[in-house]
């Protein structure tokens, strides 16, 4: 016997009066049980990268009370009795979605199965491996990582003919780059729920609201059990039971204050138009929170293509500023051998535009680090400032005419430039030919990190192209640097003499091959957001008050 | 000795919740199979029923705890939470629950509770949350008559195979009876519902009347069956 059935079974046997229809719905609804499939296998979250806008950027005050993307979405279908909810909703539902919202497409495109993203031709992709038996189901993040790296057919091109088996070594997928997706986001996970630890974070209503009210659906990992195996109604979805519970992926793609007791929110499922509600259910708010919704991811479709890295020398464009940061480098420091975190690193930025940027322009470089799954942590290292406001201009290589160390009240360690850089000259040359090395120590880090320059980050410079402005260390094939007790346990590929040797500027962990990794988009939408709420703010001044007046070291 | 605790109370006590009782000496008493009676106490700690005993194994996946005797109080604070589940375990309920005019300063749970006795929860007061879902009870009577929900009170998936009463009760939050089956009479006349409501899928094989009743917001009746 079983906690839920317990009663039910009570209102089956129990009521004399139960006529001969609601027995055998009864009936129907275990046979559907059996029929329909789940398939959600439980992501590694913890490296899955966090949305850095942590709650969405919505004001909580100012969402709408109700929205409702479902005009986004295809017809509902049947996933049938296979495990293939995860390529379900993330192909057929999310992504085509995505791709709607992206071309304004009305309920008619969303009917062509050409404009439908083929859930099979995405479960082909999934390799075998990474599936349960049979078609015992898989993790979301590998049907995303699919879609990033080779995207999906339409339906038209792969129909849903499973035959019984979802072995996928018979057939392979057939992909469309122009069907891809760019990356995804966790924005909420309740560790406890999926039995893999004790974290709980983003678990709250606005939350959910704020991407939905900005037109983002959410795709979203559940616990489902028997109550909503034989859900058939629109009323509001408050508990379940307790038999067949597994694992389920949907897609949120709406909410409505209003209904039932507390506000609820409208999932979209793959069990065809019979179940639920036409196919979707209304869940109440806190029960989705608290014991439905595992964690959700929201993804975006691709931009259009960067604009291609410019090398020195290009031609600079005329009347234009642009900072190119193109190359940085980070190693042990080995004058300090019994502290492993001493560090030494060094930057080239360069001045890539036409014009001159002065000092007056009061403009700096951050040096910094970030957490690869959460950029949300994160901290300065080392930053120069070029200001007019300290020391006499520098004019020739060896001036000193850097900031005042001795001024605790505002510049302490850092580095106060009062220097210009001229068109196609490297930020801190006229110091000295061939720039310096900082010495730093690492904090006390654990986990999987990345350090990145960022050249004007506070965006002061009006550039010509504000894409090139990063430059980040990482492992090999853009993989995040390992720490441990800021001790780095990894080599960084950008180190010694083979980064010197590199050709190719990487201003984007993605171009190195970590493809669902932060764009320099995202560090800078982070940056800016930090910036307005005075975090960034509060972060520079940590900085520098720790920060041991710096000695540069001329390069040899 | 069932009387034992119910004289010591009545006889020291004059007033309301004048008596203080830990959760945990309940839950010894009822162990050993005796009737907990109090009236006028205050109870401090939580008073958790699937506490009692050792679980008994209900399949592969649950467990259940048995209450064999009745339990009765009247006039008592709980300032604690007043629970019968754990995860995976229910409580069984042998005897009668009834909380006769008293106050639950913190949550209610009495989630997937058996209950073969009577329920009697008359003009008791609930400061939080009442959770009373997929419960069953086999008795003639559930009685939460003229009771005070200040906040959430919610009866989902739960089976009454006799009579339930909400009448002249007052609810605050929001009340739900979803997919609850009353075998008998639904009765909830003169309640005044001040918060959302909903009754989407309940199933009376009685009479479901709702004389009087106050709804400050439109109640959800979809697919409601009232046999007679």
């Amino acid at each position: 016997m079983k906690k839920y059935f317990v009663p039910l079974l009570f209102v089956l046997l129990g009521c004399g009066n139960h006529t001969f229809d609601n027995i055998v719905d009864d009936i129907v609804d275990d046979v559907v049980n059996k029929i329909f499939g789940t398939g959600l296998q439980t992501d590694s979250l913890n490296v899955i990268p966090q949305d850095v806008i942590r709650f969405g950027d919505a004001d909580a005050s100012s969402l709408p009370s109700s929205i409702s993307l479902e005009d986004k979405f295809p017809p509902v279908q049947s996933q049938g009795q296979f495990g293939t909810c995860v390529a379900w909703s993330t192909g057929y539902a999310f992504k085509t979605a995505l791709n709607a919202i992206e071309k304004n497409w009305t309920a008619s495109d969303l009917a062509k199965a050409s404009n439908q993203t083929s859930p099979k031709d995405l479960w082909l992709a999934i390799p075998s491996d990474k599936k349960g038996r049979g078609c015992n189901g898989v993790a979301f993040a590998y049907a995303m990582d699919a879609l990033i790296a080779n995207g999906a057919a339409s339906l038209a091109d792969v129909p849903y003919n499973m035959s019984g088996s979802c072995d996928a070594s018979s057939s392979t997928a057939k992909g469309n780059t122009n069907n891809k997706l760019a990356n995804y986001r966790k924005i909420a996970e309740n560790q406890k729920l999926s039995e893999i630890g004790n974290k709980i974070e983003g678990m709250e209503v606005e939350n959910f609201k704020s991407y939905l009210a900005q037109g983002r659906p959410i795709i979203f990992g559940a616990k489902v059990c028997d109550r909503f195996h034989s859900w058939r109604s629109s009323a509001v979805f408050s508990d379940d039971g307790y038999l067949s519970c597994g694992g389920h992926g949907m897609v949120l793609v709406g909410y409505d204050d209003s209904k039932g007791t507390d506000g609820a929110f409208r999932v979209r499922n793959s069990w065809g138009e019979r179940w639920g509600d036409n196919g979707s259910i209304w869940v109440d708010y806190n029960y989705f929170l608290k014991k439905f919704c595992k964690y959700a991811f929201v993804a975006q479709n691709p931009n259009t293509p960067p604009p291609e890295d410019p090398v020195i020398p290009n031609p600079p464009p005329k009347n234009t500023y642009d900072l190119l940061a193109k190359f940085a480098e980070d190693y042990q420091d080995d004058e300090n051998p019994n502290n492993p975190r001493a560090r030494l690193f060094s930057y080239e930025v360069y001045n890539n535009g036409s014009m001159e940027i002065l000092a007056k322009q009061r403009w700096g470089i951050y040096y910094m680090y970030y957490n690869a799954y959460d950029a949300n942590e994160y901290e300065i290292i080392f930053e120069d400032y070029y200001t007019d406001e300290y020391g006499k201009p520098c004019t020739k290589p060896d001036d000193v005419c850097w900031g005042k160390y001795e001024n605790t009240s505002a510049i302490t360690g850092g580095l106060w430039n009062n220097m210009n850089v001229k068109p196609g000259k490297m930020a801190g040359e006229a110091e000295a030919e061939g720039g310096f090395e900082m010495p730093y120590e690492m904090p006390s880090i654990t986990g999987d990190y990345y350090l990145v320059v960022y050249a004007d980050y506070e965006n002061v410079i009006d550039e010509s192209n504000e894409d090139n402005n990063f430059y980040f260390i990482t492992s090999e094939g853009g993989k995040p640097l390992q720490f441990k007790n800021g001790v780095m346990q990894s080599t960084p590929l950008n180190s010694g003499v083979l980064a010197k040797r590199a050709k190719t500027p990487a201003h984007s962990v993605v171009d190195l091959g970590e493809l669902n990794g932060y764009s320099p988009t995202e560090i800078k939408t982070l940056l800016k957001r930090d910036k307005k709420s005075g975090v960034l703010a509060k972060k520079v001044a940590k900085y520098r008050k720790n920060a041991n007046p710096v000695k540069r070291i001329k390069k040899q | 000795m069932p009387f034992l605790l119910f004289l010591l109370l009545t006889l020291t006590s004059s007033c309301f919740g004048e008596i203080t009782v830990k959760a945990r000496d309940i839950i010894k008493k009822l162990e050993k199979g005796e009737s907990v009676e109090m009236k006028d106490a205050v109870v401090e700690g939580v008073l958790d029923f699937s506490d009692i005993g050792k679980l008994s194994p209900v399949g592969t996946v649950l467990a259940e705890a048995r209450v064999k005797a009745n339990f009765f109080c009247m006039h008592c604070v709980f300032k604690e939470k007043v629970v019968a589940k754990k995860n995976n375990a229910y409580t069984r309920f042998d005897g009668n629950v009834i909380f006769f005019e008293s106050e639950f300063q913190k949550e209610v749970d009495f989630s997937n509770a058996v209950i073969y006795g009577m329920v009697n929860f008359t003009r008791s007061i609930f400061k939080e949350n009442a959770i009373f879902n997929q419960m069953a009870v086999w008795s003639k009577n559930s009685d939460f008559s003229e009771i005070t929900a200040n906040k959430k009170i919610s009866f989902d998936v739960s089976s009454f195979q006799g009579n339930l009463s909400f009448f002249d009760a007052k609810f605050l939050g929001s009340f739900s009876l979803q997919e609850v089956f009353v075998l008998g009479i639904l009765q909830s006349s003169k309640a005044d519902f001040g918060g959302k409501t909903d009754f989407a899928m309940l199933k009376t094989g009685g009479r479901a009347i709702f004389q009087y009743t106050k709804f400050k917001y439109e109640p959800d009746f979809s697919d409601i069956k009232v046999e007679k």
